[in-house]
């Protein structure tokens, strides 16, 4: 039981710590261009400085999963007679949670830093300019949430006692974790480009929004291989 | 602290399967979707050029949203799906916001068994508010049974109801804009050729796996993608509360979790469902 508590700490340690990492990051970026278009457009503060926190909330997302996987694991508490192995599981469950949200954070600053830029030019398309960065930041997300997903699924499972068993669920939370890391950052480089396009076209935003939704499930499937990996290693091996 | 992650499911048989629900999110449910129409109803009784503040309340979410789908649906289906996204954008805001809500019906009771328990009833055990124990004889037992006031959003089946829904609403509309036979050859991706032998054998081409794995994966990260926002904001202040003893902070975590981060996430699902539909569209 003992063994089971060190895990979780341990694991709660590295999900909130490299969970932090890109949404930290993510959040700077959009303070500095909103900064950067302050100067440009003293007059637009309000609108900046509201729309700064709007964005700089929702990517803040990456971090909170990170967060509630980590609480979870400090406040666990194994139950009597339960089987040592389920300390690799924990562990697992911090490291997918915690990879997993680097991408997403990286890549949720990079659409709401564009949108500062486009404010900064033209504060009257601050509306329109929003939408398509709170879109475009959701579904950058997705990563960051099958990485919860995964988690959240190791933090519930009955471990297994076979050796092979537990080291393939410890694959699948790097894979599931690793995996996370660059459609994160695709996902946030297409929704940064839209989101500038739109700013100097904002008539042509149906089209713009839908073309990024296409680009950024294509940049996704490489997410959707590491979570078929993952839970293949977590169910089937 | 320790009721943290303690599941309290109730149970029906029926046709001789046991189906389990959370009891307090249905109750929710029901609570929140009857503000709603009782809200419509209020509503739609004295409706005038000018409009009353329920009335422009009202009248200002409509226009916001009309906006967004007429630009990215064009008029004729963006006028059909508003209703739609309207419901779902209300249903989804009142969830998310009325966990702000007190549990007066708990407080009263308990202040009720406090008193009684003062008078010397028999049915109380009250040694501090934490242990509180009513006999279910009394009669104000069931105020102090009454469930947690919780986002009905918290609990995962509530939104993979939402989001099957919705792939259920954009695949049927994308079936009748395009034609089956269209649909399908939407599943196949360009570099496949569909015309003669290679029909027979489209069940080979890998692209046909990937675009359902990402329909799929769509929906399942649309709906967690509300759960882990609302039940994370919710765990942060259940846990940070009971660290400080509930002093103040939780009235600004409540206003983050609870107030801003429910209109982001009712927002970014509306909008999620409007550019799925609207990706049947093409």
């Amino acid at each position: 039981m003992e063994t089971i508590t060190l895990f979780s700490i341990l694991a709660a340690g590295i999900a909130i710590g490299l969970g932090a990492i890109g949404s930290a990051i993510g959040e700077g970026f959009i303070a500095m261009k909103a900064v950067e278009a302050l100067g440009r457009q003293p007059n637009a503060s309000g609108k900046l400085i509201r729309v700064m926190i709007v964005g700089q909330a929702v990517t803040e997302a990456a971090a909170i999963f990170a967060l509630v996987v980590s609480l979870i694991l400090v406040f666990y508490t194994p139950e009597a007679g339960e089987s040592i192995y389920k300390g690799y599981y924990l562990l697992s469950a911090g490291l997918a949670i915690g990879l997993g949200t680097i991408g997403a954070g990286l890549g949720g600053g990079l659409p709401g830093g564009s949108c500062m830029e486009g404010i900064g030019r033209q504060p009257e398309n601050s509306d329109i300019l929003t939408i398509q960065m709170i879109v475009g930041q959701a579904v950058t997300q997705t990563s960051s949430i099958f990485a919860l997903t995964v988690s959240l699924i190791l933090l519930s499972i009955d471990p297994s006692n076979d050796i092979v068993k537990v080291f393939a669920v410890v694959g699948g939370g790097l894979a599931m974790g690793l995996g996370a890391i660059g459609p994160g950052i695709g996902d946030g480089l297409v929704a940064k480009n839209a989101n500038l396009a739109v700013g100097k076209n904002p008539r042509q935003m149906g089209l713009l929004t839908r073309t990024m939704v296409i680009g950024q499930a294509i940049t996704e499937t490489t997410d959707i291989y590491s979570l078929v990996v993952s839970l293949i290693l977590i169910f089937v091996v | 602290m320790d009721e943290l992650g303690v599941v309290k499911l109730a149970e029906i048989a029926l046709f001789g399967n046991v189906f389990s629900y959370h009891k307090s999110m249905i109750i929710m449910t029901w609570i929140v979707m009857a503000i709603l129409v009782l809200m419509a109803i209020i509503t739609r009784k004295k409706i005038n050029l000018i409009p009353s503040r329920i009335q422009s309340l009202f009248e200002l979410i409509i226009e916001f949203l009309d906006d967004i789908t007429v630009s990215t649906l064009g008029k004729k289906d963006g006028r059909k799906f508003l209703p739609l996204i309207c419901a779902v954008f209300m249903f989804i805001l009142l969830s998310n916001w009325i966990s702000i809500l007190p549990n007066i019906f708990r407080f009263f009771g308990a202040v009720i068994a406090a008193g009684a328990n003062m008078f010397g009833s028999e049915l109380v055990t009250f040694t501090s508010w934490a242990t509180l124990e009513v006999d279910p004889s009394a009669w104000y037992s069931f105020l102090i049974k009454f469930p947690n006031i919780e986002e009905p959003t918290k609990f995962l089946a509530t939104d993979l109801g939402l989001s099957i829904m919705i792939l259920i609403i954009a695949h049927t509309y994308g079936i009748r804009q395009n034609g089956i036979g269209n649909y399908l050859k939407g599943y196949m991706g360009d570099v496949w050729p569909t015309t003669g032998f290679w029909k027979f054998i489209f069940f080979l081409n890998p692209f046909l796996y990937m675009n359902i794995l990402g329909e799929i994966s769509n929906t399942v990260s649309h709906a967690f993608r509300l759960f882990g926002n609302i039940f994370g904001g919710g765990m942060i202040v259940v846990i940070v509360s009971s660290l400080i003893h509930s002093v103040i902070v939780p009235v600004g975590l409540l206003a983050f979790f609870g107030l801003f981060a429910g209109i982001v996430q009712a927002f970014v699902f509306t909008m999620l469902t409007v550019t799925y539909i609207a990706q049947q569209k093409a």
